[in-house]
Formats: C-alpha cells, sequence, structure tokens
C-alpha cells in the first residue's frame, strides 16, 4: 500500500515537471510581445529590445527553458509578476484558499444534494420523482454556467439586493458563485448517480438483503449505495479537480479574486511567470486529487484493495508459511 | 385465536401473481395452493418459468412491485396472512420466520460487505444481541456450514461457488426460521458441489426443525429431499401429493413427460423422449388446462375448467384423464 502511494507520489512529480515544460514552451511560441503590452504601442525599439532583455525572454529557447526549470524546481521560486511586481508565489498563496474554499463548498453542495437526488430518481424509477430529478438534471447540465451566473446576479444582487454580486470579504460572496457552478454539477452527480444505483437495484443481493429482514433505508443505503458509488466517486474527484482549474469563468463573473481570475488577467496580459505558477499549481493540484480518487476506492471497493495488500504482502506471508 | 386443525406451518390458498411489462399482463401465477407442514420438505418442481420463484418471492413478500403484483390469494403463516402484514411486521418475519436461499450464489453476496457482516446483520436484526455476541453466533453458523472462522473477514470474491452458497445458507438459517425457501440452490454448482451443500442444508434442517420449501427442476433431488411434490406448470400446479404418489403413481401427463424426459438406462432406453413445444405464452390468459397444447391426450373438453381432482388421499391431480394407475 505505501509502496503504490510512493510510486504513484513519484509520478505525479513527473506530471508536474512535463506540465511545467508543456506550458512554458507553450507560452514561448504563443504570439504576443509582453514587452509591447508593458510598454505600450508607442515604445519605441530600442525601449523594448531594453525591456525584453530585463525579461530575459531575449534568449534562446532552451536557455530560457533551463533557468525557469531551475528556479521553479531547484530554488522553488516561481519569479515575480511583470505587472504587479509582485512574487508569483506569494500571490498564489494569497489566492489559492479562495479558489480552494470555492471548489471544496461546491463540491460538498453537489454531492450532498447530488448523490441523495440520484438515489432517489433511482429507487423511484419512472415515477414522478425520477422524471424530475432527470429534468432537472437535463436543464442546468444544458443551460450555461456563466448565464445561470448572470440571471443569478439579477434575480438576487439587482431585484432583491440580498446578495453581493463581486468581491470577497463575507460568507454572502460565496453563496452566488458556489450555487451558480454546483447546479450543473449537481444535475451531472444526480443523472450519473442514478444510472449507477438503477444498476444494482435489481442486482440478487438487494434481494438477499430484504429477504433478511433490511429496512429499505438501510437496503438502500447500506447495500445499493457502496456498490453503486465506486464510478460516482471518480466523478466527484474529477469534477473537483475541475472545479478547481476551471473557475475561470465563475471568477470572472463574480470578481472573485482566486487562481481562475489570477490565471485569466495574466493570460490577457501575457504575464508569463504568472500563467507558468498558476499552470504548475493546477497540475500539481488535480494530480494530487485524481491519486486520492484512487486511494479511496480502496475504502470503497475490497476488491481494489485486496490487489494493493496482495502486492505488498505476498511475499511476507509465503516466508512465513515456510 | 386461530387454532388450525392440522400442524400446517403455511397454506398457500388460491394464489395470484401477475406482472406489467410494457402495457400486458403475464400471468405467472395462477391460482395456486398448497400447505406444508411442520419440519416437511415441500418440492416445487417445474420447468424455466412456470413461476416456481414468484411463489417464494410472494411468500417473503420481496417481488419488485411494479412490476409485479399478488392479485389475490392467501398466504398463511400459522394463522397469519402475510399478505395483510404490516410492512413494519414483515420485517420482522423476514429472516427470523421465513428466509430464502437464492439460485445464484455468485450474485446472492454483496460484493463491498464482509462474509461475517453479512451473516451478523440479520443475526442483529432479529436477536437482541450486541455486536460481540452477533458476531460469536455468525462465527458458530459459519462452522456449522464447514467454513472456517478466520474467513469471517474476507469478503465474496475472496470464496469459490460451492462456500458461497454454504455462505448464503448459513445467512439464511442463522436465526433459526421456522420455513426456509430454498430456490434452485444447487442449479449454478457443479454436481459434485450439489452434494455437499445439499447436505449440509439437510442437516442443519434436523438440527433446526426447519420446514422447507425447494424449488428445483431436478427430480433427483425431490427424490432425495422431500416429502411431498409440487409439481407447477403455466402458474398452476398440475398434480401434488407425496413423494410416492408422484414418483410411483404420476397421474397428469405432464408428470408423466417429465419423468419420460429423464435418462432411464436401467430400463434399456437409449433416447430421451421430451415433451413437445413450448409452455404456453404467459401473457394468454389462463383458461382450461394450460397443457392441453401439448398433451398426447388432449381432447375437446380440456378447454373448459379442469377440476383439481383427488386421485387418492393427498394425490391431487388436475387433469380430465389422469394416466390409470400402472
Amino acid at each position: 500500500m505505501l509502496r503504490y502511494v510512493l510510486q504513484r507520489l513519484l509520478m505525479t512529480i513527473f506530471v508536474i515537471i512535463a506540465a511545467a515544460i508543456l506550458i512554458f514552451t507553450v507560452m514561448y511560441f504563443v504570439p504576443g510581445d509582453p514587452a509591447k503590452i508593458i510598454l505600450g504601442p508607442e515604445a519605441t525599439a530600442a525601449d523594448l529590445a531594453d525591456v525584453r532583455h530585463q525579461l530575459g525572454i531575449d534568449r534562446p529557447f532552451l536557455v530560457q527553458l533551463g533557468s525557469f526549470m531551475y528556479n521553479t524546481f531547484i530554488k522553488f521560486d516561481m519569479g515575480t509578476s511583470w505587472f504587479r511586481n509582485t512574487s508569483v508565489f506569494g500571490g498564489m498563496l494569497e489566492r489559492i484558499p479562495r479558489t480552494f474554499l470555492l471548489g471544496f463548498l461546491s463540491i460538498v453542495l453537489t454531492s450532498l444534494v447530488g448523490i441523495p437526488m440520484g438515489v432517489n430518481a433511482a429507487t423511484h424509477h419512472r415515477k414522478w420523482q425520477d422524471k424530475g430529478v432527470i429534468s432537472f438534471a437535463m436543464v442546468f447540465m444544458s443551460v450555461p454556467e456563466f448565464w445561470v451566473a448572470l440571471l443569478f446576479i439579477i434575480f438576487f444582487s439587482l431585484r432583491l439586493n440580498i446578495l453581493p454580486s463581486f468581491g470577497i470579504g463575507s460568507w454572502k460572496n460565496y453563496v452566488l458563485p458556489i450555487l451558480s457552478g454546483a447546479l450543473a454539477g449537481i444535475g451531472g452527480i444526480a443523472r450519473y448517480t442514478r444510472s449507477c444505483v438503477l444498476e444494482v437495484v435489481h442486482a440478487d443481493y438487494i434481494t438477499t438483503a430484504r429477504a433478511k429482514g433490511v429496512m429499505e433505508r438501510k437496503v438502500i443505503y447500506q447495500h445499493m449505495l457502496p456498490n453503486a458509488l465506486i464510478p460516482v466517486l471518480t466523478n466527484v474527484g474529477t469534477s473537483f479537480t475541475r472545479c478547481i482549474g476551471g473557475t475561470i469563468v465563475m471568477e470572472k463573473i463574480f470578481s472573485f479574486p482566486g487562481v481562475g481570475l489570477y490565471l485569466s488577467d495574466a493570460i490577457a496580459s501575457r504575464d508569463y511567470p504568472v500563467i507558468r505558477g498558476c499552470v504548475i499549481v493546477i497540475a500539481a493540484f488535480t494530480a494530487i486529487l485524481m491519486l486520492l480518487v484512487d486511494l479511496s476506492y480502496g475504502y470503497v471497493d475490497p476488491r481494489i484493495k485486496a490487489q494493493y495488500v496482495k502486492q505488498s504482502t505476498k511475499k511476507g506471508k509465503i516466508k512465513n508459511v515456510a | 385465536m386461530m387454532s388450525e386443525k392440522n400442524d400446517n406451518l403455511l397454506s398457500v390458498r388460491d394464489l395470484v401473481v401477475e406482472y406489467t411489462s410494457g402495457g400486458e399482463i403475464i400471468h405467472a401465477v395462477n391460482g395456486v395452493s398448497f400447505e406444508l407442514e411442520k419440519g416437511k420438505t415441500l418440492g416445487l418442481v417445474g420447468e424455466t418459468g412456470a413461476g416456481k420463484t414468484t411463489i417464494a418471492k410472494s411468500i417473503l413478500r420481496v417481488l419488485l412491485s411494479p412490476p409485479a403484483k399478488v392479485k389475490s390469494g392467501e398466504i398463511l403463516l400459522e394463522g397469519t396472512d402475510l399478505l395483510k402484514v404490516r410492512e413494519d411486521e414483515m420485517l420482522k418475519i423476514r429472516g427470523a420466520k421465513i428466509s430464502m436461499i437464492f439460485q445464484d450464489p455468485m450474485t446472492a453476496l454483496n460484493p463491498t460487505m464482509t462474509i461475517g457482516n453479512q451473516i451478523a446483520e440479520g443475526i442483529r436484526l432479529h436477536n437482541d444481541v450486541s455486536a460481540l455476541e452477533a458476531e460469536k453466533m455468525a462465527i458458530d453458523m459459519l462452522q456449522s456450514v464447514r467454513i472456517m472462522e478466520e474467513r469471517f473477514h474476507e469478503y465474496p470474491f475472496q470464496f469459490s461457488g460451492g462456500m458461497k452458497q454454504r455462505v448464503v445458507i448459513a445467512m439464511a438459517l442463522a436465526c433459526k426460521p421456522k420455513l426456509l425457501l430454498a430456490d434452485e440452490p444447487t442449479t449454478a454448482l457443479d454436481v459434485t458441489i450439489q452434494a455437499q451443500v445439499l447436505d449440509t442444508m439437510r442437516d442443519l434442517r434436523n438440527q433446526l426443525g426447519t420446514s422447507m420449501i425447494l424449488i428445483t427442476h431436478d427430480l433427483g433431488i425431490v427424490a432425495e429431499n422431500c416429502d411431498t411434490v409440487a409439481v407447477i406448470y403455466a402458474g398452476q400446479i398440475v398434480e401434488s401429493g407425496s413423494k410416492e404418489d408422484i414418483f410411483d403413481h404420476a397421474s397428469h401427463p405432464y408428470t408423466v413427460g417429465l419423468f419420460h424426459s429423464l435418462p432411464m438406462w436401467a430400463m434399456g432406453e437409449k433416447r430421451l423422449h421430451p415433451i413437445d413445444g413450448l409452455p404456453p405464452d404467459p401473457r394468454i390468459e389462463p383458461n382450461g388446462c394450460m397443457f392441453r397444447f401439448r398433451c398426447p391426450r388432449a381432447t375437446k373438453a380440456c378447454e373448459a375448467t379442469v377440476p383439481n381432482a383427488e386421485l387418492t388421499s393427498g394425490h391431487f391431480c388436475r387433469c380430465i384423464a389422469p394416466k390409470e394407475e400402472v
């Protein structure tokens, strides 16, 4: 088990390094001159060359890549923002908790509402509960999130004036971004849970459980759900990574100063160090989260857990027997 | 209080069960009646789709509804009509007074729960015991089906088919039920394991005094395990009686056909004699004798309702022209 985790962590490091090289290369070849953006359209050729030299982007590709990798992975220095003149690391440190909280809360909301909705739909297959859940999911999965967000702003901020539409400061600022981001997720998880539960609803072991005299509620939550939950878990895991990496739209709409907004502003202004920093952090986050999701399978599905155990203890067992 | 004149544990009377599928009604069980005495074993014999499993599941009330619906009838367990009992009362009967062994041990166990917990779950539901005591009782149960205590914490995928079925048996008998419904308990197992599983079942039942309804299409298993036999065809009991009545004096043409389709090496027969044709479409409203389409002795009179005639004491046959005694 421990060996497996270490192996996966090692893999994670390679993933992060690969992501760093990739984003550096892509940004190097993307058209657009940061020096021009910094100095404005009326800058002279000499000034531009001067700024390029200061930023270090007049050096050959491999030299730039080398110094970037050295700084990032050996000195753990992600550089300074070209526009804000603040350390990228500090900027990230400030923003990650906000985005993380936003993503975490919206995934909690998505799971807490979506999974029971899906279970309810499956156990009331083809009744009104089922149809209601399906319709809800269909509507909110088809409608673009930004449109829902705008409607929420009109309704809750402009008409009712009960929730702020931008900034951070109080818990109220989190409500609209979480809600408008979670609705599609709830629909998705509900639909997915529904189809997974429907697959086990007719399983023989469910009848066995009923034949033992187990209450229907316990049949659903102790016998059906653990078996249906394995694929749902992957889904929740991946949608969490989407929350962290993909809140760009939500953060932009609500002017929510998180990683997403940081990244989208940086892309607009060709702020290379910030872009790289954000991508590396998002990649690391995604990789670690996927590892956690994989490990959590073991706790839900004993068959997978047994595989981990087999790999690491089989040798020991044989020795003991001998 | 109800004091039944005889010592019947279970009487099923005129049970009718229908399924709805795509707007059509499927007549699965069409007026089945039988009795089961305490401590005895009844064999329900019939081909696939005859309604055997549906009968067992309606006794336990674990049919999925919809699509299944018990239209009418009575299922009396020691005088109480199970079809009228409230669901929360039924929870106390399932697993405690009546329990069931399912056909396929491969799928009958929850893959994400340890074997031990699956046995202990039922014990805790029906006995006022602590978790530790329940675990102890579950271990005893495991040992009585010859599975070692060490395997208590293992999962179904770590067990072989025969062992899984023994676990299912341990689970079913853990609360010492009065009635065991065994739905083709050995069909999914190979022949050498079959005998082993049946022996285990018999030993335990004898210890606990449990009555059993054994559902099977294997007449050999019936011969070895049952006291009385009911032959089911198209959702109706066509012939019932003691094991001797059925095996030695088979009277209904269907029962006779069943025996003819067994290999009879001793009699010098080289070929099997299957019953021609297929069971009737269950969507057809039952009328008259449902076997007349395949019956070699069918006449015009078979289209009318056929009474369940008592040939000799306790030997019933639903045929207007039962085979004469050989």
